[in-house]
């Protein structure tokens, strides 16, 4: 009754068999459960050297270590594999209903090996684990496999359900796994990788009990966080147009303070994750054009027209992730767009307005809730499709994609009508969109002429929409982390609001601080970056979403959640230890793998090389290479190639955990 | 309490040297210098949340405006203090 069940399902999929395997509570301890026990089990598995989309690689679908214990925020699953993007270790998490369902069936996580023969599903119910033909879906798009999986499994319960969408069957190396009718674990492409397994989905329909040391306690501790959420709300004066004002007074100051996160509730409650759209604009958040424009070119005539007050007139019904109080989800009625085809959209997120708005220089709104419709249903990763496009804009400009190469697409800046053909044409494979469909940097390297200039990645992944020149730290975890790339690992933002420096001895306490410092290679940057690195392995350990992260150890108590349900009785310190441990692990797989973690450095674009000559970030650079010898430096790794060192694998005791081969 | 009577009140605390903590998490536009570490900042027992507004000056034409709480609840300027008390101003992050 620790929160965790100890036992994993594994199913190997070119002989059919499928057995349960009992984990180690030595595991649990040293590694929580979700991305850590994920680790252990795909360090172990994966042979050196395996092909991403063979059947050696092993697909895992993980659930939190605090899900279902009455713990809040804490609902989210994740996707792991080795990732065809960057050859090293994959994964993805996501909201909606799966995670409590995959414990509800009695395991903390189900793995795939081999490659089936035919298209196929995992149902798990009260007759067990068993496979079954997904013929009838194959060809599908995501959401409506979905509803016929679910449908065909419901007599009791309604099951829960990830899929991928043609995307994945075809194997486009940027594709996710979905759920909850469009919801993606997006990056990393897990997509890809079930896909060639032929496997469509997993379907579970389980009512085991989740069992906690004192669900008392974690309850108390639940109910003081939803006390507080519940009252924060934003006066109805407050509105989108304000934003972008507010961005611009964000951009210009010379200052940085810590705010206190739950004021981000109230912005969540409202708008979700648009609420950024213009204000990441004006500050300087927002990558434009490919990462080489600025708010001078994508300016209010712009940004007006993707107001966040616009993204919320078509939402109808709040949506909420499992165990969520805060609800930044949220369904939109997109029926009178492109002829009616798509009744309904999840609303799109931040990520998707802004890679589909500004980096392609679009201020077409509807465009973009059509094309977050038809990714969400292709199960087509929205931040890379917006790169490869952005990178086909650039290449197109430059002289490098011609008319003919387009299929006769004008892929000007902001042409919409083209954006959503392109994006078509992806998700079907066809033209210059199977060329895209692998990510920018097989993109450029099929192209080749020097296009690898326009190929916005970090070794291989294309990164999220928070620019690198505005928050420095955002670009060392793009750098350093083993799935390059991410927006969801750190920032100096995070980490002002997290406020570690309360609860762990070593994290450095932040009062107000001037900007330029985080523009500097300094061991107090780095050591800021390394706990931000840490905490997210532990919130990754357990489920936990990245909005409570950022609220702040003080509101959203994931250490006293942790003793409570496990009984354990840790100290921050020490959880901090196994969120250490779990990264140093991760980028042991990569080791494992042959991946040079230098080769994960940042586009130098993203870097401010060359600096940008006007806008919010003009002449803003950051030092990358430094930042990251620094930050592997401060976490035990070698500084000049990023391997872990062999005294920080011995501290964390490591080898106990790692098999040989 | 008006103003006056507040600041008659502050000076009798500060003469016996009675003083309490409350948190502040203040934007970075303002005065955090009287701040600590943690977020800290001293007052006299009995001080409002006008007495904070002043200790970190916050300009007059900015209150009407700025959006602030005491203990995650709105509040009025006269409210009088507790120790521990959190005081958070909103201010707006990007993120997502």
């Amino acid at each position: 009754m620790k929160g965790y069940i100890g036992k994993i399902l594994f199913v190997n999929l070119t002989t059919g068999h499928i057995e349960d395997r009992i984990i180690p509570d030595q595991v649990y301890e040293m590694l929580l459960s979700g991305v850590g026990l994920g680790a252990y089990v795909l360090y172990n598995e994966i042979p050196a050297g395996a092909d991403p989309l063979g059947p050696e690689n092993v697909l895992g679908f993980t659930s939190g270590l605090l899900t279902g214990t009455g713990s809040l925020m804490t609902g989210r699953w994740m996707v792991v594999c080795k990732s065809p993007l960057t050859g090293g270790w994959g994964d993805a998490n996501c909201g909606g209903t799966l995670a409590p369902a995959i414990k509800q069936c009695g395991y903390d996580g189900i793995f795939f090996s081999g490659i089936s023969e035919k298209p196929v599903y995992l149902l798990v119910n009260n007759k067990g684990p068993q496979l079954k033909d997904a013929s009838h879906v194959w060809g599908k798009d995501a959401t409506e496999s979905e509803e016929i999986l679910i449908a065909e499994n419901t007599f009791k319960k309604r099951p829960a359900a990830a899929v991928i969408g043609t995307a994945g069957e075809k194997v486009s190396l940027i594709a996710g796994v979905c759920n909850d009718g469009g919801r993606l674990a997006a990056r990393s492409g897990g997509g890809a990788v079930m896909g060639s397994k032929r496997l469509k989905g997993i379907v579970l329909v389980g009512s085991k009990p989740i069992k906690c040391h004192d669900p008392q306690a974690v309850k108390l501790i639940s109910q003081a966080y939803a006390n507080k959420i519940r009252k924060q709300n934003l006066p109805g004066i407050v509105k989108g147009s304000f934003l972008p004002v507010m961005g611009k007074v964000m951009g210009s100051m010379k200052q940085v303070a810590p705010i206190d996160g739950m004021m981000f509730a109230t912005m969540m409650k409202k708008w979700g994750t648009p609420m950024s759209n213009g204000m990441g604009v004006t500050n300087g958040d927002t990558p434009i054009k490919n990462w080489a424009g600025s708010s001078k070119d994508y300016n209010r005539s712009y940004y007006s027209k993707i107001n966040s007050d616009y993204v919320i007139k078509r939402e109808y019904r709040k949506y909420h992730c499992y165990s969520c109080i805060v609800g930044c989800g949220g369904v939109c009625d997109i029926s009178d767009i492109e002829q009616g085809k798509f009744a309904h959209t999840h609303k799109p997120e931040y990520e998707t307005c802004a890679v589909f708005g500004p980096l392609l220089m679009s201020r077409n709104l509807e465009s973009i809730f059509y094309i977050n419709e038809l990714l969400n249903r292709a199960g087509m990763d929205s931040i890379s499709a917006g790169h490869a496009i952005a990178f086909a804009m650039e290449c197109y400009e430059k002289g490098l994609l011609t008319l003919e190469d387009t299929g006769g697409l004008d892929l000007t800046w902001g042409n919409a009508g083209a954006v959503i053909k392109l994006v078509e044409m992806m998700i079907a494979r066809q033209g210059l969109g199977d060329l895209l469909a692998d990510g920018v940097k097989i993109a450029a390297q099929k192209l080749g002429s020097g296009s690898d200039k326009y190929a916005i990645h970090a070794g291989g992944q294309e990164p999220g929409m928070h620019d690198a020149r505005f928050d420095p730290m955002m670009g060392v975890h793009y750098s350093v982390d083993p799935t390059p790339g991410r927006h969801t690992i750190g920032a100096a933002q995070y980490y002002n609001m997290t406020r570690l420096w309360e609860k762990v001895s070593w994290a450095p306490a932040v009062r107000m601080y001037p900007k330029n410092e985080e523009y500097e290679a300094t061991d107090r940057e780095a050591l800021k970056s390394v706990a931000g690195s840490c905490y997210k392995q532990i919130v990754d350990g357990i489920g936990g979403c990245l909005f409570a992260q950022i609220m702040g150890v003080q509101h959203w108590q994931a250490f006293e959640w942790l003793n409570a349900a496990t009984g354990w009785d840790k100290t921050p310190d020490e959880y901090m230890l196994i969120g250490r441990r779990m990264q140093t692990l991760r980028q042991l797989f990569n080791i494992k793998h042959g991946v040079e973690p230098k080769s994960f450095k940042m586009h130098p674009r993203m870097a401010g090389e060359p600096p940008l000559k006007e806008g919010p970030l003009k002449g803003r650079q950051v030092p990358i290479e430094a930042m990251m010898k620094l930050h592997w430096k401060h976490f035990g790794w070698d500084e000049n190639t990023g391997a872990p060192l062999p005294e920080t694998i011995q501290q964390l005791e490591l080898d106990q955990l790692l098999q040989e081969g | 309490m008006n103003d006056h009577s507040t600041s008659f009140q502050l000076l009798i605390d500060q003469d016996k040297g009675t003083a309490m903590k409350v948190k502040v998490y203040a934007p970075p536009f303002l005065n955090g210098d009287a701040i600590d570490e943690m977020g800290n900042l001293e007052v006299p027992t009995g001080a409002t949340l006008r007495d904070v507004y002043k200790k970190l000056q916050v300009p007059l034409l900015l209150r009407p405006v700025l959006l602030c709480s005491v203990n995650y609840e709105k509040s009025r300027l006269d409210r009088v203090l507790q120790e521990g008390d959190v005081i958070s101003f909103f201010f707006p992050i990007t993120g997502g």
